[in-house]
């Protein structure tokens, strides 16, 4: 009899044995899409330029300004910098938050719906919900990185130069951090719901985030209009201002002047501009949920 | 003519849905809404008079109206009418045609115009009627319109082949508009010919009485420019010719399909 | 008479030395042919080069070298040359808010017709979409919309049609119905350039094809021809007949046939020599008594061909 022998491997179809990551996976998936497609990861070159200037414009003036700081004995930052501290610095990334997120919340939303792959999302264990949270997620934590990351390079920069000591002046400033990232909140709140919603409607990327800045940057002149019309309730037209709500947050919280801004110079406090920021917020999520659910 | 007309009939159907139709009306006519709201609630106050109510007119036209809402609806507009066939590969069904390539041009930039000017006229009109209820003279109702009129065509012969050439075009437009020139050419007025809703309000400082250019803040508002309709018009049909000739010679010269 | 294949002897597109490329992508190189009266199959895998050379014969695109003439002009030397050409893209090309008559209606009026909707009733009628000519294009399905597209086309009765996959989304019915079409017009002296994956059709339609394989021209001319000129492969036959064994066992005798293959009173053969054969198996079948029942090459089809071209032999 012979000894020689053989095997045949059946290369057939071979379910998957590995780790299945419930729902949670899956939405930890979408938010890394998100980021991928909100900086041009792993896409061609130039769908990389807008992000990342965005991101440069974010960052380096912060670094620059700690780095001459430790370069530069003669330099004080809160004299010789433009941005004399936190509060300046979270108007600079404002600008650019708006910039930003007017690019990334119609990719994120937008580009599925135009690509049909809708139906794919519908077609896996996740929900409405699931979507609106991953994509709102990824927008949200980009959003935040932006305004926290080079806040947090001042802070800890600037702490370092502290006579005190590193440590001392980082416990000390602490309060100056809650305050950054209240103010935070009410930024990328404030900037990214307005842009979520426009994208959850508009049909194309483009007039959406021309939309939404148009939006954004003509409110302001509507909320002075209105400042300056004074009839009986006009005052209530300035609450329409966009652009500003953030800043009358931001104001308050480092207890700045709010003269120049409309609706408080008509006589309303800051806070409403937090209810209304809080308002926006969950009205675009509820909107959201009712445009897709019925699609997914 | 038939060809040129059915451009523009087809353009304006396909770019002008009943849901942007209704969105752009909205903001268009947004400065006579809150003129509106302005009229009824001083009416009958000391807080309102024929002056007060005209020089808030022209504030909001300068400072709104022409200024941001003219270009943004026109931009919305114009970046579509060729935009939009780019985009949804209708290109070919267009340039494949025995059309002259300038005639096409001039029929994008004329669908946008006329579109856009259906808005921002009524828009125009809208207010031009509350302000002459409020000061009482009708004689600033023609020059806004023919003030908006200029402009929305100047912008939409300057936004049509942004339209065309890039994908990002309302982002572009909308930097133009804010911050060159409501930023650069309001800090620099020798720039002020180079902005077409200065043109546009130089055309009505030239057409409307004397105490309108009185009001204007000239700085602001004309820059450089001095007041004439004609020369505005002149301007305006410049930048239509030079914007329909550059659209032709890409037609004529590029690739129109990717 | 015309030595090369690739080229006919009164050519209304000639395309000479055309490459074209994208940045760095090469999507055509060199192809030299030429389409006259008649329809001429244009075939490749995705990817090819077809619809890039489709879009710069309309002159949609402009070659990067190389010329294309179309009735001895470049495409866009004058617009008035668009009134003898039609074109069926590929992708959509619709306007999803008119009625395919407004549709069709204005292709009419923008190629200069006296009476636009009368030319489109026509139109429409050639593809039969009359009963649905007054429904929004938007709410077509997608053989709808190609004939929508067809009938624009064709509504002007251009002299040269450039028809990129017009049979995609068609159901039988229609697609025989186009088929049908297209022969008729290619009879009355119009040039048709049809690319097709469907190559069943293309085969119904035309002997003559160019076949573009990652963007050069891989093969001109007569389907047969071109099967013969693949001489390094040998060529497949079946023969269906009674005593299968006794006459496999023969035919393997003869030095042109390379192998059989035995399954159910089928014998299937590879040969060099298609002609050889024939005389062959008919030898045999006397000599030995066997029925034939059928003797036939099984890859002179588009399809075979096709795929020694793409597969690489």
């Amino acid at each position: 009899m012979s000894d020689r022998t053989g095997v045949v491997y059946d290369l057939g179809y071979q379910p998957y044995e590995g780790q299945r990551l419930g729902r949670v996976g899956a939405i930890k998936a979408m938010i890394k899409d998100g980021l991928r497609r909100t900086f041009g990861i792993r896409r061609k070159a130039r769908k990389k330029v807008y992000p990342w200037s965005m991101v440069a414009l974010a960052f380096l003036p912060a670094a620059v300004f700690v780095g001459l700081s430790f370069a530069i004995s003669s330099f004080a930052p809160d004299t010789d910098s433009p941005f004399g501290g936190h509060a300046e610095y979270i108007g600079l990334v404002g600008t650019v938050i708006i910039l930003f997120v007017a690019s990334a919340a119609p990719n994120l939303l937008i580009s599925d719906r135009e690509d049909g792959v809708l139906a794919v999302y519908s077609s896996r264990p996740l929900t409405a919900w699931d979507y609106i949270w991953g994509r709102a997620g990824a927008l949200a934590g980009v959003a935040a990185a932006f305004f926290l990351l080079p806040n947090l390079i001042m802070y800890v920069g600037f702490a370092a130069l502290d006579d005190r000591g590193l440590a001392s002046a980082l416990l000390n400033n602490s309060d100056d951090l809650i305050k950054v990232i209240i103010t935070m909140v009410a930024y990328v709140v404030g900037y990214g719901a307005p842009a979520l919603l426009v994208s959850t409607y508009a049909r194309r990327v483009g007039p959406a985030a021309g939309t939404y800045l148009a939006v954004i940057f003509i409110s302001p002149a509507f909320a002075e209009m209105f400042r300056n019309l004074n009839f009986a309730g006009s005052r209530y037209g300035t609450l329409i201002s966009l652009l500003q709500h953030p800043e009358v947050v931001r104001n308050w919280v480092f207890e700045r002047s709010q003269s120049n801004i409309p609706m408080i110079s008509v006589g309303f406090e800051p806070w409403l501009s937090a209810v209304i920021i809080g308002l926006l917020g969950v009205g675009t999520v509820y909107l959201m949920a009712r445009r897709y659910r019925r699609e997914l | 003519m038939k060809r040129f007309i059915a451009i523009v009939w087809v353009t304006v159907r396909q770019t002008l849905s009943p849901k942007r139709a209704i969105g752009l009306m909205l903001l268009s006519g947004s400065s006579a809404g809150i003129y509106l709201l302005y009229m009824i609630g001083t009416r009958g106050t000391s807080g309102r008079n024929v002056e007060t109510a005209f020089e808030t007119s022209i504030g909001m036209t300068v400072g709104v109206f022409m200024n941001i809402i003219v270009p943004v609806v026109t931009l919305i507009i114009a970046s579509s009418v060729l935009g939009d066939e780019r985009r949804d590969n209708t290109m070919s069904f267009l340039v494949l045609r025995p059309i002259r390539r300038y005639t096409i041009a001039v029929a994008k930039i004329s669908a946008a115009f006329l579109e856009a000017f259906l808005l921002t006229g009524i828009g125009a009109a809208a207010f031009g009627i509350l302000v002459g209820i409020a000061i009482g003279t009708f004689s600033y109702f023609v020059p806004l319109l023919v003030g908006t009129a200029i402009t929305t065509a100047a912008y939409a012969a300057l936004f049509v082949p942004l339209g065309y050439l890039l994908k990002r075009a309302t982002l572009i437009g909308l930097t133009y508009v804010f911050i060159w020139e409501n930023g650069i050419a309001a800090a620099v007025p020798a720039l002020a010919s180079l902005s077409p809703w200065r043109i546009g309000v130089s055309a009505m400082a030239g057409l409307a009485p004397d105490d309108f250019f009185n009001l204007v803040p000239a700085d602001f508002a004309l820059g450089s420019l001095t007041p004439g309709a004609g020369g505005a018009l002149a301007k305006a049909l410049v930048l239509i010719a030079l914007a329909a000739a550059f659209m032709a010679a890409v037609l004529r010269r590029r690739d129109l399909a990717t | 008479m015309n030595d090369n294949p690739a080229l006919v002897a009164d050519p209304t597109v000639e395309v000479t030395g055309v490459s074209k490329w994208f940045g760095q992508k090469v999507a055509v190189s060199d192809v030299t042919c030429s389409f006259g009266p008649g329809l001429t199959g244009l075939l490749g895998p995705n990817g090819a080069g077809k619809t890039t050379l489709l879009r710069m014969l309309t002159g949609l695109i402009l070659p990067s070298q190389g010329e294309v003439l179309v009735k001895g002009a470049l495409p866009r030397a004058e617009v008035d040359r668009f009134r003898d050409l039609g074109f069926v893209p590929e992708e959509s090309a619709l306007y999803n808010t008119l009625t395919a008559r407004q549709y069709v209606a204005y292709a009419a009026t923008l190629t200069g017709l006296d009476q636009p909707e009368e030319a489109a009733d026509i139109a429409l009628e050639t593809v039969e979409l009359t009963g649905d000519a007054n429904r929004q294009i938007g709410g077509f399905s997608k053989g709808m919309r190609q004939r929508t597209k067809v009938a624009a086309a064709l509504v002007h009765n251009p002299e040269i049609l450039v028809l990129d996959e017009p049979l995609n989304g068609t159901d039988p019915v229609q697609r025989a119905h186009l088929i049908k079409l297209f022969g008729k017009l290619a009879a009355r002296g119009h040039t048709l350039i049809v690319s097709s994956h469907v190559l069943q059709e293309v085969e119904r339609m035309t002997d003559r094809v160019i076949a573009i394989v990652d963007g050069k021209l891989a093969a001109a001319g007569d389907i047969g021809a071109i099967r013969r000129a693949m001489s390094d492969i040998p060529y497949r036959v079946l023969i269906e007949c009674d005593k299968d064994r006794q006459f496999a066992a023969a035919l393997l005798n003869s030095e042109a046939v390379y192998s059989v293959t035995v399954d159910d009173s089928r014998l299937r053969l590879e040969t060099s020599d298609l002609l050889g054969l024939g005389s062959l198996v008919a030898g045999l079948a006397r000599e030995l008594d066997v029925r034939i029942v059928r003797f036939a090459p099984e890859d002179e089809s588009l399809e075979s061909v096709f795929r020694y071209l793409v597969g690489g032999r």
